[in-house]
């Protein structure tokens, strides 16, 4: 419908209670006299009831238990996320002075004292006093130098 | 939101309860399928829970929250996969029977009435669908949302004389595709 008065503008504010008390009131008096205007906010209204009518639904049964299934696989990319900072290029020079630092102890904890006694030594090292009793253990530096102590005898 | 924010995980299982059928009724209106308005409303509190911390009480907490969801809507349907998905999905509606024991609106009882009344729903979601994206949410946030055109422009940044004429716009645009509607229901 064409309205003469040109109003459409006023008549939607009107409708969303958004026109200054001023200019509601002009436009109820204009209302009371204007048939176009007045069927065309009625016309208005019904479409904003037609929004209103809409059927509405109620959320599904498995709504809730779908969107906590997603929350939770979010929180795991979080997590995970979290972890893999490390990796970004800017962590990069701490991350390989850290692995450096790492193996360097490693090696030095494998290779270190203790780990290369033998099972012989051990024994003589925890019962050394007992020990010390043997003529064999008193001369274990003459029989461990035998070989060349031979050899200087077998050249005089 | 702020005790959520705080770490009270309960907080925001009271906001989801109060919110949800809102926000997919108001998705629902928007998009006009049932399946599409739910994932519509998952994806707009997966954001509210992601965005918890940046969190700042600048406006109504449901001006936030409805702001959210007409980004989300508005970004679905930007994608081409949504215009296939909505045709597909109106093609399955059409061939089965609109019989749904979670829908609680006034729906008739008497068949020939039922029949009617579908089709007005149907009348009504392709007259919404056929508005401009911006006419749409500007429109559906002041008639569904209840918001005022101050929070409107808020939510969809536009200068409020901008979300008055959208309203306008969409409204005379709602009315005029409606005709029919009226017709039928007057009849």
């Amino acid at each position: 419908m064409h309205n003469p008065c040109k109003n459409e503008g006023l008549l939607s504010a009107f409708l969303d209670g958004e026109l200054s008390e001023a200019d509601t009131l002009a436009l109820r008096r204009h209302l009371q006299s204007c048939d176009v205007c007045a069927q065309q906010l009625a016309e208005m209204a019904a479409a904003d009831e037609a929004i209103h009518e809409m059927e509405t639904i109620e959320p599904s049964a498995d709504f809730e238990r779908s969107f906590w299934r997603k929350v939770a696989r979010w929180e795991k990319q979080q997590e995970t996320r979290g972890w893999a900072r490390f990796l970004r290029p800017t962590w990069r020079p701490a991350l390989a002075a850290g692995v450096a630092a790492g193996l360097v102890a490693g090696v030095f904890i494998l290779a270190g004292p203790g780990q290369g006694v033998s099972p012989d030594d051990r024994f003589v090292a925890e019962n050394i006093e007992f020990l010390n009793d043997y003529e064999l253990i008193r001369n274990l530096e003459i029989l461990e130098n035998w070989d060349a102590l031979e050899a200087m005898k077998e050249r005089s | 939101m702020l005790n959520f924010k705080a770490g009270d995980p309960r907080a925001f299982h009271d906001l989801f309860e109060r919110y949800k059928k809102r926000v997919i009724n108001y998705c629902f209106r928007f998009c006009g399928h049932r399946a599409i308005a739910e994932e519509l409303a998952q994806e707009t509190f997966l954001r509210v829970y992601k965005a918890a911390q940046r969190y700042r009480p600048k406006a109504r907490f449901s001006t936030w929250l409805y702001k959210i969801a007409t980004n989300v809507c508005l970004n679905e349907m930007r994608k081409p996969a949504y215009r296939r998905r909505l045709e597909a999905l109106d093609e399955a509606l059409d061939n089965e029977v609109h019989a749904s024991a979670t829908m609680d609106s006034f729906r008739p009882i008497h068949p020939d009435d039922q029949l009617l009344w579908q089709e007005q729903q149907q009348l009504v979601h392709r007259a919404i669908d056929r508005l401009p994206k911006k006419q749409r949410a500007a429109l559906l946030l002041r008639v569904a949302g209840e918001f005022s055109y101050a929070e409107i422009a808020k939510q969809i940044h536009r200068p409020e004389s901008h979300v008055k004429t959208l309203i306008h716009r969409g409204r005379m645009r709602l009315k005029a595709a409606l005709a029919a509607y009226f017709g039928e229901k007057n009849a």
